[in-house]
């Protein structure tokens, strides 16, 4: 390859129909919906490539009701991640559920706090829902139709807490807005966004007392402590796995699922690989 | 005649003004902070006061105005926040692709709706009136994005005719770029087309039914001299201003067609502005966007004068 150029297209529907047509020989980010088309091109290929980043609904551990461990817990219990990964990417092949942020082969699986995960326990949901003192407050999930596997998350999430009584709405806005507003404690309850894969743990935003929802309790900060402290790889990964029960637990944000993106590629380029941010050394065509 | 030429360009600055003015509130109103867009979703509050403190986006409102004011007097637009150059640069780079796709967009838009107005109006109440006028209709309902996609993947990626998307190569020549530009140009002027035949047919009609059309029949003139000298020229002038409208239409909506399109024009940097909150370049095109549609009022104003002597001596 002499050349590579790299052309912005704004428009998924365009990216996939410049692929299949030939203008281009890689298309990325495709929508899921594209699948079956891509996989029926005599001049296409589909690759999936894994791992994925990981869909969050983060609450808000400053004020209001999530600011309370058993309402939060609640939330938890009750959220079907099944319907809301397949509400949000439509086929199974997109999205992986499993307790850990992390699969094999990565050193930092972990069942650590499975138990709390993906419950859909109706009856236990309202048991922590009245423990908590919930009097009936507003539920906020900001969120945005910019990326409509948000919105679409958010949706099912929301009618996931009615059933319990929890009185969900969602606020609605373009994702800059989701950006500002989220610093504000005051005027949400919880949002859903993503979050790129990281191969490192101690990368993921959530485990930052500054990020929004503002998870910070000693437990946490004594187990990232003892986990930011140790070098040795077989250590950190047993150490790993207190952070990541405890966030299971304390429930600050609902790990929802692994998600996965769709990547056309033109059967006659040689040599490319489907890992996240792929590059594009020794491809040929 | 001076006078009405001078107050026109005295109009044309108390105007540009107001809309600077106004596009500089509303893109400091609307919730959104340029700096956490520009740090992603993982950034955290103090990640995002601190850039916003490095760009001098937290300066008070007042100070931001009256620099963004001193600026523009200058023909300065500022620098863009996220692309690292200045507004002009960005806008000039990308201008001559918008340029082109809204003058061949206007060019098809004028070359149809006017002379299908003319034919429908001169036969009218026929089938063919009937046929061509429910088209419009049809034509006029079709949103500019599901003609775009509809373009997309008949011609262009089913038959291969057109290219999908994009402009072309770096090294492109003009002939490559404007076979990239039809079907953008197609979607642009549909609606354009529309507007224009309902306008003329309208017009036409009624110059076609006044007393002076009847007495050039009785004269015996061609059809052709009736319709084309006659009642043209003095059906012209709404004609005028609705073509002024599309050309201006044209440049303000090349934003839908060239996001569809994955052009990278002018419309597709102020849609990406707006979702990434850089102000520099939100207002820098919406102020160009904005004086382009009164440059081509004035325009039409002017041409007024030329073609319908009324206003003409009404001018002086």
């Amino acid at each position: 390859m002499n050349e590579l150029r790299f052309v912005p297209v704004p428009n998924a529907n365009t990216r996939l129909e410049g692929v299949l047509s030939g203008q281009f020989d890689v298309a990325d980010a495709l929508s899921s919906e594209f699948y079956d088309r891509v996989k029926a091109s005599e001049r296409v290929a589909p690759f999936v490539p894994k791992p994925g980043g990981w869909i969050l609904l983060v609450m808000n551990t400053k004020q209001g009701p999530t600011a309370n461990l058993a309402f939060r817990q609640a939330v938890q219990a009750v959220l079907d991640h099944d319907s809301i990964m397949l509400a949000a990417f439509g086929n199974p092949d997109f999205f992986a559920i499993h307790p850990g942020l992390y699969q094999a082969p990565s050193p930092f699986v972990s069942d650590a706090g499975a138990n709390a995960f993906n419950r859909k326990d109706l009856a236990r949901a309202k048991q922590l829902l009245d423990q908590s003192g919930y009097k009936g407050e507003s539920f906020r999930i900001i969120t945005s139709q910019q990326y409509d596997f948000v919105y679409k998350a958010a949706l099912v999430a929301a009618e996931n807490l009615r059933q319990i009584g929890i009185k969900a709405e969602l606020v609605t806005m373009d994702w800059a807005s989701v950006l500002e507003k989220r610093n504000d404690p005051a005027i949400w309850e919880a949002f859903v966004t993503f979050h790129g894969f990281v191969p490192e743990p101690a990368l993921f935003t959530i485990l930052n007392p500054s990020y929004a929802g503002w998870w910070d309790t000693p437990a946490k900060r004594a187990a990232l402590d003892r986990f930011n402290s140790i070098v040795d790889p077989a250590a950190r990964a047993q150490t790993w796995a207190e952070v990541q029960r405890l966030f299971l637990e304390e429930a600050p944000t609902v790990q929802l699922g692994e998600y996965y993106s769709l990547v056309g590629v033109s059967k006659k380029v040689q040599g490319y690989q489907p890992i996240p941010l792929a590059p594009f050394w020794n491809v040929s065509k | 005649m001076l006078r009405f030429v001078l107050a026109r360009l005295s109009g044309l600055v108390i105007v540009m003004f107001l809309v600077a003015t106004i596009v500089f509130v509303i893109s400091r109103v609307i919730p959104g902070d340029p700096a956490a867009v520009m740090l992603g979703a993982a950034a955290t509050a103090e990640d995002a006061a601190r850039l916003k403190a490095q760009l001098g986006l937290d300066a008070p409102l007042l100070q931001q105005y009256i620099r963004w004011i001193a600026q523009l007097l200058q023909f300065d637009l500022g620098q863009s926040i996220f692309l690292g150059q200045s507004v002009n640069a960005a806008l000039s780079e990308r201008a001559e692709l918008t340029v082109a796709l809204a003058s061949l967009g206007l060019a098809m838009a004028l070359a149809t709706g006017i002379p299908v107005g003319i034919a429908v109006a001169v036969w009218r109440g026929t089938l063919v009136d009937r046929m061509l006028n429910s088209t419009a209709l049809l034509a006029a309902s079709l949103p500019v994005f599901w003609i775009g996609l509809i373009l997309i993947r008949y011609p262009a990626a089913k038959f291969g005719w057109f290219p999908v998307s994009g402009y072309g190569a770096p090294d492109a020549s003009w002939r490559e770029k404007l076979h990239h530009l039809v079907l953008p140009a197609v979607a642009l002027a549909l609606p354009n087309s529309v507007l224009l035949l309902r306008t003329t047919r309208t017009s036409m009609l009624d110059v076609l039914s006044a007393d002076y059309v009847r007495t050039a029949r009785a004269k015996g003139l061609s059809p052709w001299t009736i319709v084309m000298k006659h009642a043209l020229l003095n059906a012209i002038v709404p004609i005028l201003t609705v073509s002024g409208v599309a050309a201006a239409y044209m440049v303000g909506s090349t934003t839908v067609t060239e996001t569809v399109f994955g052009l990278p024009g002018i419309g597709n940097l102020v849609v990406s502005a707006v979702l990434r909150r850089d102000y520099p370049v939100i207002q820098g095109t919406l102020v160009v966007i904005s004086g382009i549609y009164v440059i081509l009022n004035f325009f039409i104003d002017m041409l007024y004068l030329a073609v319908d002597p009324r206003i003409r001596a009404g001018a002086r």
